[in-house]
């Protein structure tokens, strides 16, 4: 089996209004995974399902542990979770601190917290930032280092609500790099409501009306692009223009990239 | 309802700023962070002025400038109470509050049962939009939308760019803040484009986004369809214009392809 979470009959009410009924979905392991939702169709609410913060009816799983009040401490340390959107995503006020809190509270040597630090500096380059206070970052580091405590304790999946809604084209390509170098260890679960970056994913889930419309890899999931708008989802400028010319016969491909375009086109 | 900066100095973050944002424009601000921090703390300005309608701003007033953010935590724990409580710290009273907040859920789709429920159920989108309406009640004239669009999906955009024309209509000075040029692209008719705290270039939206080699040369973001414009003219001796809709690039592309 090379899955790593399974969700099998999930189903969630708030208030009488039923959020989820029946969700049925799994990850694969060593993959980054993009669940694509509009806004308010239930991407918060699911992470925190998948996470323990909201409690459901034991029907997820990650590397066959059960989530359920028998395991939630052996499930607990399998994950690293961070809602980017959260104005109290911070606990403390320098970086160092926040980086050791979660090994500190697991009772490992001091030693060991700081190996494990600079392991996590190297892989998300952090030189600069470590020794930093939090206020002193800009958003793109504060989302380096979230995304560093999330995997300091070394889980097997990590679920990031949003990290990319405040981040430019350049930035985000930089974190998948790191995301990249992450994803051997710890299989990466991020959400988010625009289409702007899935063609860096490896595997897509298109969430509507609390049920799943597409499960699968970014270029198949874009030949569904009229459904996709009709889902209320915004087609981003770039792919939109490659659908509409491929529709045309003009180029082949999903072209996010300008110069490739340009290239493509005029040859 | 006009704002003016005059030769302002800030901090070394701010360098001889001179900008003039007026309400029958909706102005867009790119590289927006010393622009609202300015105007927050106006006390801090070593040189230089800022003024609204002539009148000296010195001291910050939210009753004038509403600065809507996402990122802000709420005050209280409850959705009515937080709009009341905006309303109270600002002085608006009003016999007709629960008509007005009505209306303006309305605007926004929202059902009133919302007004019941705690803040943090709330979804992101439900949260800002709250955030708003707090705001909106105490009918601001200055009106800071921080990283307009970011996370939004097509109905909320219409909501909101529906919005901006509406307060724009009612005389209320709109500002947009982006990091994303192709958001103000779409949704200002004048930008000002800030860089190492001077204002690198300013005017109207489309005649900045069609001249896009100095913002280039300052590694500034520009929209997708005007660098793919640009190169294909530069670099293929292609004749396209400067387009803002994805069907005025394509029938501009296949003329030039075919």
């Amino acid at each position: 089996m090379n899955n790593i979470l399974e969700v099998t009959h999930l189903t969630y009410a708030y208030n009488d209004k039923t959020i989820f009924h029946d969700l049925q979905f799994s990850i694969k392991k060593e993959t980054i995974n993009l669940l694509l939702g509009t806004n308010g169709s239930g991407k918060t609410t699911l992470i925190r399902l998948l996470s323990g913060i909201l409690s459901s009816n034991e029907n997820i799983s990650i590397d066959h542990i059960k989530l359920n009040k028998q395991n939630i401490r052996k499930y607990m340390l399998s994950i690293g979770v961070v809602f980017f959107d959260d104005p109290n995503r911070f606990l403390f006020d320098n970086v160092l601190d926040e980086l050791a809190f979660p090994l500190e509270n697991l009772n490992y040597k001091k030693d060991v917290i700081i190996n494990r630090i600079y392991e996590i500096r190297n892989i998300l380059d952090l030189q600069n930032c470590l020794n930093k206070k939090i206020s002193e970052l800009t958003y793109y580091e504060q989302v380096k280092v979230l995304i560093g405590i999330s995997i300091i304790h070394k889980p097997k999946i990590i679920f990031l609500d949003n990290p990319f809604s405040k981040l430019n084209d350049t930035e985000v390509k930089k974190v998948f790099k790191i995301l990249n170098k992450i994803k051997k260890d710890t299989t990466i679960f991020i959400t988010s409501s625009s289409l702007e970056q899935i063609l860096l994913f490896d595997d897509v889930i298109v969430m509507n009306h609390g049920s799943i419309l597409i499960h699968d890899h970014p270029k198949s999931v874009l030949q569904h692009d009229n459904e996709l708008s009709k889902a209320g989802f915004i087609i981003p400028p770039m792919i939109d223009l490659s659908l509409k010319l491929s529709f045309y016969g003009i180029i082949d491909d999903v072209i996010t990239d300008v110069d490739r375009m340009v290239d493509q086109l005029w040859n | 309802m006009e704002l003016k900066f005059n030769n302002v100095n800030y901090k070394a973050k701010l360098n001889n700023v001179n900008i003039t944002l007026n309400s029958n424009k909706i102005n867009g601000i790119y590289n927006y962070n010393s622009f609202i921090k300015v105007l927050a703390n106006p006390k801090f300005i070593e040189g230089g002025t800022i003024s609204i309608d002539n009148k000296t701003y010195h001291k910050y007033d939210p009753r004038i400038i509403a600065i809507v953010d996402k990122d802000m935590p709420f005050y209280t724990s409850k959705v009515i109470d937080e709009i009341l409580f905006y309303s109270k710290v600002r002085g608006y009273k009003s016999r007709n509050m629960k008509e007005e907040i009505n209306t303006l859920l309305e605007k926004f789709y929202l059902d009133p049962s919302i007004l019941k429920r705690i803040t943090p159920s709330l979804s992101d989108t439900e949260k800002y939009f709250i955030k708003l309406i707090a705001n909106l009640i105490y009918r601001p004239k200055i009106i800071i939308f921080k990283d307009i669009m970011s996370g939004m999906d097509y109905r909320n955009k219409k909501i909101i760019k529906k919005l901006i024309e509406e307060l724009k209509e009612q005389g209320v000075l709109v500002i947009l803040t982006s990091f994303n040029s192709n958001i103000l692209y779409e949704l200002t008719d004048e930008v000002v484009i800030f860089n190492k705290g001077k204002v690198l270039i300013s005017g109207s939206t489309n005649e900045i986004y069609s001249n896009i080699e100095i913002l280039l040369n300052n590694n500034i973001d520009v929209p997708y369809f005007s660098l793919l414009t640009y190169k294909a003219n530069k670099e293929k001796g292609a004749h396209l214009f400067y387009r803002k809709d994805v069907r005025d690039v394509i029938k501009d592309v296949y003329k030039s392809v075919s």
